[in-house]
């Protein structure tokens, strides 16, 4: 199988990366790398804050290396750099033009809505983990929504369409929260992990053939998770 | 500054003076919290619970005062006093002495008696805890909430109350970036965030005064006014459906998504509440929302994952007032914001 992964250079995209290597060494393994100016690199997230050298998620078991300098692995195909700030940029839309994957995976900057124009020219290809049962849990910090009304926490690859969340679901996974894990640890760790749980279930057993349920409404929308909402979450 | 949290075992002095510690700690000033056990641990636990072992403690302790506060460090002093001496003293030894004495109901203290102190002393003791003289303490019930005690004594102490807690600046547009960031979590981030809206909690609050009949009439003015798709229009049918008891929660969402995407309420919407153009609403329509939020909050069929996304929007709704409007708001709103502030932390204290 051919995969693109189409990746800020953040800790997500080191987590999908690391372990497309170790895990899936058949496959054909290309990197996209958009990498934000200085001005916004924090808001991607964590660059320049101190971190262990590997990260390992304490719900799923997930392990990455958070230093990997992962340009240079030879194990990859193709490597592509973009200095950009947006993945909807000419570059990005001429270099998927010619792109031959079954998969363009997307581990995008963070709040950022990806354009029809590049949506379009990704040919259906494009997926995306969402932190969050869909189509219940749409929309931003769901993982925390979901941990602090159920309890548990899940992620759901879909393919990406213009309407946000909605395009059609691949692979679901859930996993219980059952014991107190710090906020760091939770939402730099445990929201890539699970992303990288669902993506890993995808190319393993493939798509599911069940048809999801379709909700174009806003009803199960999230909103950015006030400070107040997560430390009463990371107090429970 | 010397400050003593006195009061009976089981009041709540060390839990209070930790949280004041918390508040003068993060304004950066030097401050050391004593307790009368931790004096004695120091001294080798030479000292007991006796009468005369208590007042060697409080001797000790107030001279442990004085050794700090000449060299400019704030002392909180959490411990139990049964002589008035102590505190006649330290009025006139320090230059700034503030005595707070926690008194609350003895039934209630022997059930929390979790250091056996009731059983195992005499009466008489436990009865000058209670009548100290001191004339110029400041009584604080231990019956109250800890924030509501804490935040008295920051008024009296006159601290900056705003220490820790973000509310957006006046002058910057995407202050809610912060809600990303980690700094503004925890305990003492939840502190404060109750402080701060103590400020605007009880303002008449035993006023029979009918919020939503005063909005509803104030939008029916408002938009007999205007043109046919305006957000008053919108938020006038949103507040009749509550004043209905017909809460459909469907078109509320809508307008959470308006605030939550931009945090910005504009003034006409169509019919599909798309902004026709960018003139921004009046900062009464924020508490317009925030009241028509709170409607549906009270509602007992209120699921809790909708209880969650209103109450999340609301908190934001009451930041962005507090920190950019509110001395724009006139007094009738001003009680009606202080009602929405009430069902925001009794949302919250539900949801611990």
């Amino acid at each position: 199988m051919k995969i693109l992964l189409l990746g800020v250079d953040n800790q997500r995209t080191r987590c999908y990366l690391y372990n497309l290597l170790n895990k899936f060494p058949h496959f054909s393994i290309s990197l996209a790398l958009l990498k934000p100016t200085a001005d916004i690199q924090n808001t991607v997230q964590f660059m320049s804050r101190k971190r262990p050298e590997y990260f390992i998620c304490p719900i799923t078991n997930v392990k990455w290396n958070s230093n990997y300098n992962f340009e240079s692995d030879s194990r990859l195909k193709d490597v592509n750099i973009f200095k950009t700030n947006t993945v909807n940029c000419k570059d990005v839309y001429n270099h998927l033009s010619t792109d031959t994957s079954d998969y363009i995976l997307y581990s995008g900057i963070p709040g950022q809505i990806i354009s029809d124009e590049i949506i379009n020219v990704g040919q259906d290809k494009i997926i995306h983990a969402h932190p969050g049962l869909l189509p219940y849990y749409k929309g931003s910090t769901t993982f925390l929504y979901s941990a602090f009304i159920e309890k548990n926490i899940s992620s759901t690859v879909f393919k990406i369409t213009s309407d946000i969340d909605s395009g059609k679901i691949l692979k679901q996974v859930t996993y219980s929260v059952d014991r107190k894990i710090s906020h760091l640890t939770f939402e730099r760790i445990t929201d890539s992990a699970i992303r990288w749980i669902s993506v890993e279930k995808l190319f393993l057993e493939g798509e599911d053939l069940l048809n999801t349920k379709e909700n174009l409404s806003d009803e199960g929308t999230f909103y950015i998770m006030h400070p107040i909402l997560r430390t009463l979450l990371y107090l429970k | 500054m010397i400050i003593y949290i006195t009061g009976p075992s089981g009041s709540g002095k060390t839990t209070l003076a930790k949280k004041l510690y918390t508040v003068i700690k993060n304004s950066n000033k030097p401050v050391i919290h004593l307790d009368g056990d931790s004096l004695r641990f120091i001294n080798n636990d030479d000292l007991g619970h006796s009468e005369l072992d208590r007042f060697t403690n409080a001797q000790r302790m107030q001279k442990l005062c004085q050794f700090l506060d000449n060299q400019g460090i704030d002392v909180i002093v959490s411990m139990m006093l049964i002589y008035d001496q102590i505190c006649d003293e330290n009025y006139e030894l320090f230059k700034e002495f503030f005595h707070f004495n926690l008194i609350g109901d003895i039934n209630l203290l022997q059930q929390r008696d979790n250091k056996n102190i009731y059983t195992n002393l005499n009466n008489e003791l436990i009865q000058k805890s209670f009548l100290l003289n001191d004339k110029k303490k400041h009584t604080l019930n231990s019956n109250n909430d800890v924030i509501d005690n804490l935040y008295f004594i920051l008024d009296i102490l006159k601290i900056d109350l705003n220490y820790y807690y973000a509310l957006p600046p006046k002058n910057e547009s995407e202050w809610w970036h912060k809600y990303n960031d980690y700094e503004y979590l925890g305990t003492r981030f939840l502190d404060s965030y109750l402080i701060d809206r103590k400020k605007f909690q009880n303002i008449l609050s035993n006023n029979s005064f009918s919020a939503r009949i005063f909005i509803h009439n104030y939008l029916f003015q408002q938009f007999n006014d205007e043109s046919e798709f305006s957000l008053n229009k919108h938020l006038y049918l949103l507040n009749e459906e509550c004043r209905n008891g017909n809460y459909e929660i469907e078109t509320l969402k809508i307008f959470i998504k308006k605030f939550e995407v931009s945090k910005k309420l504009y003034k006409l919407y169509d019919s599909n509440l798309n902004k026709i153009n960018s003139d921004l609403c009046s900062p009464l329509n924020y508490v317009i929302l925030s009241s028509i939020i709170c409607c549906f909050l009270e509602s007992s069929s209120l699921q809790r994952v909708d209880k969650i996304i209103l109450i999340n929007s609301l908190i934001k709704i009451h930041d962005l007032v507090i920190g950019k409007f509110s001395n724009l708001l006139i007094d009738d709103w001003k009680y009606i914001f202080g009602q929405s502030i009430n069902i925001e932390l009794n949302t919250i204290k539900d949801l611990v």
